[in-house]
């Protein structure tokens, strides 16, 4: 099962394909699965649901956004709907746009990790690992151990608060006020934890090009014990979660996104494991041990979540195996110029071409570009009320997807 | 005499319509000296003159307290529809005036009639003109036919309840105690028919929705106050209900017209087309006035001289519902046809901006009757549905128990009609009279004489509402008004006596205007220095396609409600829509069908050219003939 999440040209036309948990790029094109070719290759920022219905009586745009209260970003739902059912969406990213490839070109490696760790500010350890694995591999610059533990433990460290802030979200949107304060409070107590641990609580500044220098190992035990506390808090909350029908019954079957029309989009991440489909590209890193991929295969958007909260536990018992685990030297072999890692939702990758210590190109492949038409599609069917369950449960993001 | 007059002016409207706007002046002239022989007729009853057709069978006019009241009533709306079609009348050819003349006609007929010889004269000459006003608008062949076929339906119950009567009395006159049971059944189901009551309300929706305007308001306001005036006159022959154990006819009658009153309701929230929706809330008013018939004949039939009071207010509240109704509809009817005519449109969506492109004054009229209809204080259909509730809440002093049971469900059907009704409100008006402009242009239309008419009706609205309790005083209901507190007789609305609710719309209208002279003050003070800017929306102007539609409004009920609805949800070739039905109608296509069937497998066997077949065919019926008549 082949996903493919970019194409470019050099020459010929590459293809830069995920399979079993690792990134590759093809060459030959009938090596690659291409349903959503067109999609990839025009990167248009307006993102619309496949068949789109968007006239007959009754039928208007609901626009939603670029300014308004419920969409965090600068970006518009186009919802064409004849009132409450949604028969049609168009995402806008354009507002959210920066040209970010374009800038890139021509920095140095310093100021181009700086402004890739801006693309998006909650997954910027992602952006920053995928994007200075590419240069590493392109300068063929060896990571010491160490740095390769830290650099995983920061991923982890993301994906939790990433999720924590996802079911946040959602329990905002159910208006379930008790888990919703106790969500924010262990959001919050995330990033303080993310401060302690790198300097940042979007660990910002925290990795770097050949690896993670200066990093004070008793930190470490502060991380133990504040990670302990937050998931232990997390899973008595849970517990919770799981029980309250009021809660689950608005997420259950809503935005439901199976497993082969996730492939054709190109969508990674949670949202596709919670299709059923058991695809991470920590499956093949060494520096993960015996992980264990939580899948569901509801495909909505319940099974988002439920996939996002057991991710939690696992993140933190690979953090604790990392804290306990020796410095040991894993081979991991990138493609020239190429870096990618598991991201919070999904597959986060660069492809770098480098002249002069600059870079002199970049390709930069994001989860929710992806996801953003998977939403489009999903939401086709539902009903407004289910908008914002739907959509929070991709845990994507604007600035991502535009870049 | 007033009443020669009258029918004068009539019959000369109909002899001047190749001259329009004479003939509908006439029209309007006549339905003056109309107003003014009803309201004679109110307190002086008159007979007019008795023709001798046959022996023992005589036509007669004249005029008692009822007709006078209801012909009063109806007056008001023949004048401004008369004065209204001066202006409309001329985008349609000159018959129009001649049906418009004769139609009217016939209703003052039916008021006038003291026998049911002239009374169904009267019937026939308004079926049959309105059949043929129908037609004037394109394309409305089948909505006049289905029309005509459930009036003559009227008309075939009719004819078997004054047989009835004849059988009876050896004559068809009106007198008192001349009912019979057949005769009100049949006769209560003729006007019932008339009315659109659920489910004999079909052929109300095609014909209102198709009609001209005018004739919209004619069809709706006062053909169907002739069903409400038929069931008064038909119960006043049988003043002595209670001897009848007619308790039944009361108990049915508030079933049906809480359905009624909650169906047309449900169907009027989820009308996409102008005149639709106007149509179903003409079924569900007369499904309330039905229910407040119901009321009162069930305290009467009771025959508990306690609960006279009770039978006379549910008796005022239906005359109050059909002041309301005639009023408000006709002042809805003209004022929606004004602007749908200036922008040429028939969907409630696309008549946007009434109020800047068509005409404040057709924007106010569907304003004040909207607002009428849902039930907003001090108008007169404020007072007609505060009055019903009061007529439901009353129902715990009935005895029986089933009587009880049909009147508390129906409370609750009215109760989820008004609140309906409300709604469906205001999405005619929100979107029609004060929704966004589209930016369309109107057509230049002549109007003044509509916007008289307009403004007419929009003042009797306030008016009736306001000063309802001299209306009450009127009709002869003065132990209905009272004072208290403040309120000083007779500005003061009561239900029962001793009192039981208590209302003053003046007062309640002297309030609101005191209350509302400061903040129009401070409004008026400041109003160069307020700045005016387009309301937040995401931080872009609107665009045309982003307005919220009329269709959209109520997707909601007609999702959440899908099997009440029958909705459907269809996309087809990238288009959707959301398709309801009147499960009613379901039943008439079946029946149409099968008629239809029926009719075509006896074409083929009997009219199928064979000369044998036709001379078996002709014998047969001769023989089944001769069977019957031996």
């Amino acid at each position: 099962m082949k996903i493919l999440l970019g194409t470019f040209h050099k020459d010929v036309d590459y293809y830069i394909v995920q399979e079993d948990g690792v990134i590759s790029i093809e060459i030959d094109p009938e090596n690659v699965y291409t349903p959503n070719y067109a999609f990839v290759k025009s990167r248009d920022l307006i993102i619309g649901s496949d068949d789109p219905v968007r006239t007959g009586e009754g039928v208007f745009d609901f626009r939603y956004g670029p300014v308004t209260s419920g969409v965090g970003e600068a970006g518009i739902y186009h919802l064409y709907t004849y009132g409450e059912r949604i028969l049609s969406v168009d995402v806008d990213l354009s507002y959210k746009h920066r040209n970010i490839s374009k800038r890139i070109i021509g920095l140095d490696f310093k100021s181009a990790l700086k402004m890739v760790e801006k693309v998006c500010g909650n997954f910027t350890f992602s952006h920053s690992l995928a994007f200075t694995r590419a240069v590493e591999s392109a300068n063929g610059i060896n990571v010491d151990s160490k740095s390769e533990k830290l650099r995983t433990t920061a991923l982890e460290l993301e994906r939790i608060y990433n999720h924590l802030y996802v079911i946040y979200q959602l329990a905002q949107a159910a208006a379930q006020k008790v888990l919703t304060s106790h969500m924010s409070y262990l959001f919050e107590e995330s990033l303080r934890m993310n401060k302690n641990f790198s300097g940042s609580r979007y660990l910002k500044g925290f990795n770097d090009i050949g690896g993670i220098k200066n990093f004070d190992e008793r930190r470490f035990e502060n991380l133990k014990s504040d990670l302990q506390r937050i998931t232990s808090e997390f899973g008595e909350l849970y517990k919770g979660v799981l029980e309250s029908g009021n809660f689950l019954d608005r997420l259950y079957s809503t935005a439901v996104l199976n497993s082969s029309e996730a492939i054709n989009i190109g969508i990674t991440g949670p949202t596709l494991r919670a299709t059923g489909i058991k695809e991470d590209l920590r499956l093949n890193d060494p520096k993960y041990k015996n992980l264990k991929i939580p899948t569901k295969n509801e495909g909505d958007s319940l099974a988002r979540m439920e996939v996002r909260a057991e991710e939690i536990f696992e993140s933190q018992r690979v953090i604790l195996d990392q804290i306990e685990s020796s410095d040991e030297n894993n081979e991991t072999g990138y493609e020239k110029g190429f870096g990618y890692c598991e991201s919070p939702s999904g597959t986060v990758a660069y492809r770098v071409d480098v002249k002069d210590s600059k870079i002199s190109d970049i390709y930069i492949v994001t989860p929710s570009f992806f996801a953003f038409k998977g939403i489009a599609n999903a939401l086709r069917g539902n009903i407004f009320t289910d908008f914002q369950f739907a959509v929070e449960s991709f845990g994507m993001n604007f600035a991502d997807g535009a870049l | 005499m007033m009443a020669y007059i009258a029918l004068g002016l009539y019959f000369a409207g109909i002899v001047f319509a190749f001259k329009k706007e004479i003939s509908y002046t006439l029209s309007a002239i006549g339905s003056v000296f109309a107003l003014t022989e009803g309201i004679i007729g109110t307190f002086y009853p008159f007979t007019l003159g008795k023709v001798e057709i046959l022996p023992k069978v005589y036509m007669e006019l004249g005029m008692n307290h009822t007709s006078g009241v209801f012909m009063t009533i109806a007056a008001i709306s023949w004048i401004a529809i008369s004065i209204y079609s001066i202006d409309y009348g001329k985008f349609y050819p000159k018959d129009m005036a001649l049906w418009l003349n004769l139609s009217v006609f016939g209703m003052m007929i039916i008021f006038m009639a003291k026998d049911g010889l002239t009374f169904i004269t009267g019937w026939e000459m308004m079926t049959i003109s309105s059949y043929l006003l129908i037609l004037k608008h394109k394309g409305s062949f089948k909505e006049a036919f289905e029309f005509l076929a459930f009036g003559e339906l009227s008309t075939v119950s009719l004819i078997v309840a004054f047989a009835s009567l004849f059988l009876k009395n050896g004559n068809f006159s009106f007198a008192q105690n001349s009912g019979t049971v057949i005769f009100l059944i049949m006769s209560t189901f003729a006007f019932i028919v008339k009315m659109g009551i659920f489910p004999f309300h079909t052929w109300l929706i095609g014909a209102h929705a198709k009609a001209p305007s005018n004739v919209s308001a004619l069809l709706s306001a006062p053909l169907t106050l002739m069903g409400v005036y038929g069931i008064f006159m038909a119960l006043s022959l049988m003043p002595n209900l209670h001897l009848y154990n007619f308790e039944w006819w009361g108990i049915l009658a508030i079933a049906f017209g809480s359905t009624s009153a909650f169906w047309g309701a449900l169907h009027a929230v989820a009308a996409k087309q102008l005149k639709t929706l106007p149509a179903y809330s003409t079924i569900e008013n007369n499904g309330m006035i039905l229910a407040a018939i119901g009321i009162s004949i069930s305290v009467t039939s009771s025959g508990d001289p306690n609960l006279a009071i009770m039978s006379a207010f549910a008796s005022v509240t239906t005359i109050l519902i059909a002041i309301s109704h005639t009023l408000s509809k006709s002042l809805l009817f003209l004022s929606v046809g004004h602007a749908k005519e200036a922008l040429d449109e028939d969907n409630i969506d696309d008549l946007r901006g009434v109020w800047s492109a068509v005409g404040k004054i057709p924007a106010l009229g569907i304003l004040i009757s909207g607002l009428s209809f849902s039930a907003f204080p001090p108008l007169v259909g404020f007072v007609g549905e505060w009055m019903l509730l009061e007529s439901f809440f009353q129902s715990y002093k009935f005895s029986d128990t089933l009587a009880r049971l049909v009147t508390t469900f129906g409370s609750v059907f009215i109760a989820l009609a008004i609140g309906m009704a409300a709604f469906s409100m205001v999405k005619l008006v929100g979107y029609s009279a004060l929704g966004y402009d589209h930016g369309k242009k109107a057509r230049h239309i002549p109007s003044t004489m509509m916007r008289i008419s307009e403004l007419f009706l929009v003042i009797l609205v306030f008016g009736f509402g306001i000063f309802v309790t001299f209306v009450l005083r009127y009709l002869g209901y003065s132990q209905f008004t009272s004072g208290l507190l403040g309120v000083p007789s007779p500005f003061l609305m009561i239900s029962s006596v001793p009192i039981f609710g208590v209302v003053s719309p003046a007062f309640f209208a002297i309030v609101t205007a005191v209350l509302f002279i400061f903040p129009l003050a401070f409004y008026l003070k400041r109003r160069q220095k307020v700045r005016r800017v387009d309301s937040w929306n995401g931080g872009l102007p609107i665009e045309e396609g982003e307005y919220f539609s009329a269709p959209a409004y109520s997707a909601i009920l007609e999702i959440v409600l899908k099997k009440v609805y029958m909705t459907k949800e269809k996309i087809l070739e990238n288009k959707a829509n959301i398709d309801i039905v009147d499960f009613i109608s379901v039943f008439y296509d079946a029946l149409k069908y099968t008629v239809l069937k029926v009719e075509k497998v006896l074409s083929n066997v009997l009219m199928n050219g064979n000369v044998n077949a036709y001379v078996a065919y002709i014998f047969a019926v001769l023989v089944v003939i001769f069977l019957i008549v031996r």
